[in-house]
């Protein structure tokens, strides 16, 4: 009897534990996910220049991530529209950041979307996550 | 903050999880050599706390909302002397805790939440539909969580003897509180200076900026603090 129970509780234990690995999203988790879709290896460096590369509207006003996040991730940024401040993006400061894969996919899509006029490739959304990942 | 919650979170489940799989099974496990009564008194025993953890967090969860809800409304009763927001009854407590914690977390990160009631469910309804080109940036939302935002919004909207509504034609549909004659009003005495070329001032959208309470529904005029200028006096 004694042994049912503790091979259940053991069980049960293992499961839980299972399902709150599943659950937690971090950054790695989510570069793991986007590493089977780059065209190569993820690089830090080329993130760090795309969060500071400006792209043009079609009316020549100037666009970039650092533009709302600033560009030192470990300090707050600031909306440039309204002004409202954004909490770092380095996860090193703000643990937060990347621990909710649909979060994330959203504001991917819009920021993307408003910067650059397109969506972010893989390759350029894995960059940038390296980035903050190991700032 | 929330990563130690959701921690917690995670402990909790995988505590209950554990608990209740081997009390089932010891349950089952004890039929053989125990009355069905007492076997049974387990079950209940087992589900019943489960059940109770669940409700406790919930109503935690529901009751800190409520308050929310509860401030808004007395709030905009306080100062926009307004009843019975159309659509209240639609929805239950619960739902409606939930949505107004959506649009607390969807709507809140690029200006604050704007309190419902101060734009018409109309309003709203082209807001919530349009997103993707909002004012120029994008917020775009699952439809889903879109529904859910709208139907906050609509149940707590602005109806038509509304102080906002002053001046606002039935067949118009308003996009900006701050293009409302009754917004426009309130705020002509306040010169430019102070808001355009006020560094501290994006622009008269940021409510929060002078008007503390602007998050809870709160605008009385002796509540009025603008950046760099000081204490509203007049
Ligand atoms: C117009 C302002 C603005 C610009 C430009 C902008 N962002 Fe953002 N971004 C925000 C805001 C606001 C948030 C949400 C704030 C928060 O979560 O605290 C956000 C959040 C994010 C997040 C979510 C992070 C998480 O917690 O999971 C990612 C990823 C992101 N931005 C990436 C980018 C990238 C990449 C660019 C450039 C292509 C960019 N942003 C440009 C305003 C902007
Ligand atoms: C990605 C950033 C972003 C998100 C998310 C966002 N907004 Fe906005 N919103 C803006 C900007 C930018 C403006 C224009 C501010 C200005 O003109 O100064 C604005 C303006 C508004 C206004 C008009 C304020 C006025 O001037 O009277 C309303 C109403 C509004 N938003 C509602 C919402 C609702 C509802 C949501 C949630 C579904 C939302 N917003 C989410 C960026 C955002
Ligand atoms: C630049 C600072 C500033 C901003 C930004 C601002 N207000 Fe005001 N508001 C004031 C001042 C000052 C008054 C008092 C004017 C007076 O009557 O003398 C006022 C008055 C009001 C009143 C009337 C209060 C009463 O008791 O009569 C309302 C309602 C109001 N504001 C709503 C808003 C909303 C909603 C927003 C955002 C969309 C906003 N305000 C943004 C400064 C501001």
């Amino acid at each position: 009897m004694k042994a049912l129970i503790a091979i259940v509780l053991t069980l049960g234990l293992v499961v839980g534990a299972l399902a709150s690995t599943l659950a937690r999203a971090d950054a790695d988790a989510q570069i793991q996910a986007l590493s089977a879709q780059g065209a190569e290896p993820f690089n830090g460096a080329a993130g760090e220049s795309f969060w500071q590369r400006k792209f043009s509207t079609k009316n020549g006003e100037k666009r970039s991530c650092s533009g709302c996040h600033g560009i030192d991730p470990t300090q707050v940024g600031e909306h440039q529209k309204t002004a409202k401040s954004i909490k770092p993006m380095a996860v090193r400061v703000n643990p937060e950041r990347f621990s909710d894969s649909a979060k994330s996919d959203k504001w991917f899509g819009r920021n993307c979307r408003w910067t650059l006029g397109r969506e972010c490739t893989a390759q350029e959304k894995g960059d940038v996550m390296t980035w903050l990942n190991q700032y | 903050m929330k990563p130690i919650l959701n921690k917690l979170r995670y402990a909790i489940g995988i505590l209950m999880l554990g608990g209740a799989l081997s009390l089932g099974l010891y349950g089952l496990g004890s039929l053989g050599n125990q009355s069905f009564a007492e076997d049974d008194d387990d079950h209940n025993n087992s589900s019943q706390y489960l059940k109770t953890e669940g409700g406790t967090d919930q109503n935690g969860i529901n009751r800190g909302d409520e308050d929310d809800y509860d401030d808004d409304h007395n709030s905009s009763s306080q100062y926009l002397k307004t009843e019975g927001r159309a659509g209240q009854n639609l929805l239950n407590q619960e739902e409606l805790s939930t949505n107004a914690i959506t649009y607390q977390t969807e709507c809140a990160s690029c200006h604050l939440a704007y309190p419902a009631h101060l734009l018409p469910k109309r309003s709203w309804q082209i807001i919530m539909a349009t997103l993707p080109d909002h004012y120029g940036d994008d917020a775009s939302l699952s439809p889903a969580v879109q529904g859910d935002i709208l139907a906050y919004l609509s149940g707590n909207s602005a109806v038509n003897n509304d102080r906002m509504l002053r001046r606002v034609a039935v067949d118009k549909t308003p996009l900006r509180i701050t293009e409302l004659p009754y917004f426009k009003g309130k705020h002509r005495e306040i010169p430019e200076r102070m808001v355009k070329d006020n560094p501290k001032i994006s622009s008269f959208s940021q409510c929060d900026s002078c008007h503390k309470g602007a998050a809870k529904g709160q605008f009385d005029e002796d509540n009025v603090v603008i950046p760099g200028f000081g204490r509203w006096d007049d």
